[in-house]
């Protein structure tokens, strides 16, 4: 194939033979040389390979650590997820009502051990004035919470105004529930009978 | 002159006073608050009510009937007052709480024009002295109506 590629390229035989006299022969390499390139590229892939391993390695470790500390976590999360407890709050319970007042009235009349955030209004005594302000603060309309939602309308409750002179409303704290006129039939009165 | 003006005096002043317009009529009225804790002890209870239409101003709040809690008006926004919505709450540490339905409180009311009154009211908390919650009827009357059997 060379020479085919020779003959057509017609070169001047004088440049053909210059030529062959170049390249035509292997130039000698020392054994020395060879080993020495063997060596170096023996080193540069153990290199590499170290490399990679020390990745693998490292990426391992970082994922079993973070499988340890998600599970310390899981194992170590609260039962129930904690509320923000307000100021009052004696039972804990994430609202504020008349049923705090009462529990502190009961540790205040037990003489329990009191907490000292219970100290509602800051006097540094736990004293009656600290559960009269739980109480007025359940009942303030400016509060927040449970008590601040809006109290449904008789026309949310499915009651027809013409029909509706009292009205009671019943369930366990915190349930809205519809207002049941029978119910108030017993005390129910009309504006007509006065 | 004179005699002119002394007999157009009377004329004027009927003139420039205040025309007879029908007086808006007011009346009040005594609402109970009553809570049925069906049996249960009521340690704890708090409530809240408002007049769905009419003039309705609030008045007054008075205490429940002679028991755990007639000893003082319960606990309310005095915010409330002249509106027509309150919160009512109150406890007691009474060792005679009560278990059957009882007047917790008593609202006075102002109520103007003729439209016929329409109350609401809402059971917030009801708990037992440990400060559990327990099941209970909130219902009002008007109590400016006597009938027989009522505790007054």
């Amino acid at each position: 194939m060379p020479n085919e590629q020779e003959e057509q390229l017609d070169l001047p035989p004088a440049l053909v033979d210059a030529l062959r006299a170049a390249y035509g022969r292997r130039p000698e390499i020392p054994s020395g040389v060879d080993d020495a390139i063997l060596s170096a590229a023996r080193d540069q892939f153990a290199r590499r390979r170290r490399m990679r391993m020390a990745i693998r390695w490292g990426a391992a470790a970082a994922t079993g650590l973070a499988a340890v500390l998600a599970l310390v976590v899981f194992l170590h999360r609260p039962l129930h997820p904690s509320r923000p407890i307000a100021r009052g709050d004696i039972n804990a319970d994430g609202q504020l009502n008349m049923v705090d007042a009462l529990a502190l009235a009961r540790r205040l009349a037990a003489h329990d051990r009191l907490d000292s955030k219970w100290d509602i209004n800051g006097d540094g005594v736990i004293d009656q004035k600290d559960v009269d302000a739980i109480a007025n603060a359940s009942v303030s309309l400016k509060q927040t919470g449970l008590a601040r939602a809006r109290l449904p309308g008789l026309n949310d409750l499915g009651i027809g105004r013409a029909h509706a002179g009292l009205a009671s409303a019943s369930g366990i704290a915190g349930q809205a529930r519809a207002v049941s006129l029978a119910e108030a039939s017993p005390t129910r009165t009309s504006e007509g009978r006065r | 002159m004179n005699r002119f003006l002394l007999a157009i005096l009377p004329l004027v002043c009927l003139a420039a006073g205040p025309v007879d317009a029908p007086a808006p009529s007011s009346r009040f009225a005594a609402i109970d608050v009553m809570i049925d804790p069906k049996g249960q002890p009521l340690a704890a209870w708090q409530i809240e009510f408002a007049a769905e239409t009419g003039q309705v101003s609030l008045v007054g709040v008075e205490s429940g009937e002679p028991g755990a809690y007639a000893k003082r008006p319960p606990y309310y926004d005095p915010a409330a007052l002249a509106g027509n919505r309150i919160i009512l709450g109150d406890y007691s540490l009474d060792p005679a709480i009560p278990k059957t339905k009882i007047r917790v409180a008593r609202l006075m009311l102002e109520i103007r024009g003729a439209a016929k009154p329409q109350y609401v009211t809402k059971l917030i908390t009801a708990a037992d002295p440990d400060g559990k919650a327990i099941p209970a009827n909130v219902s009002v009357n008007d109590a400016s109506q006597p009938r027989s059997g009522d505790k007054k």
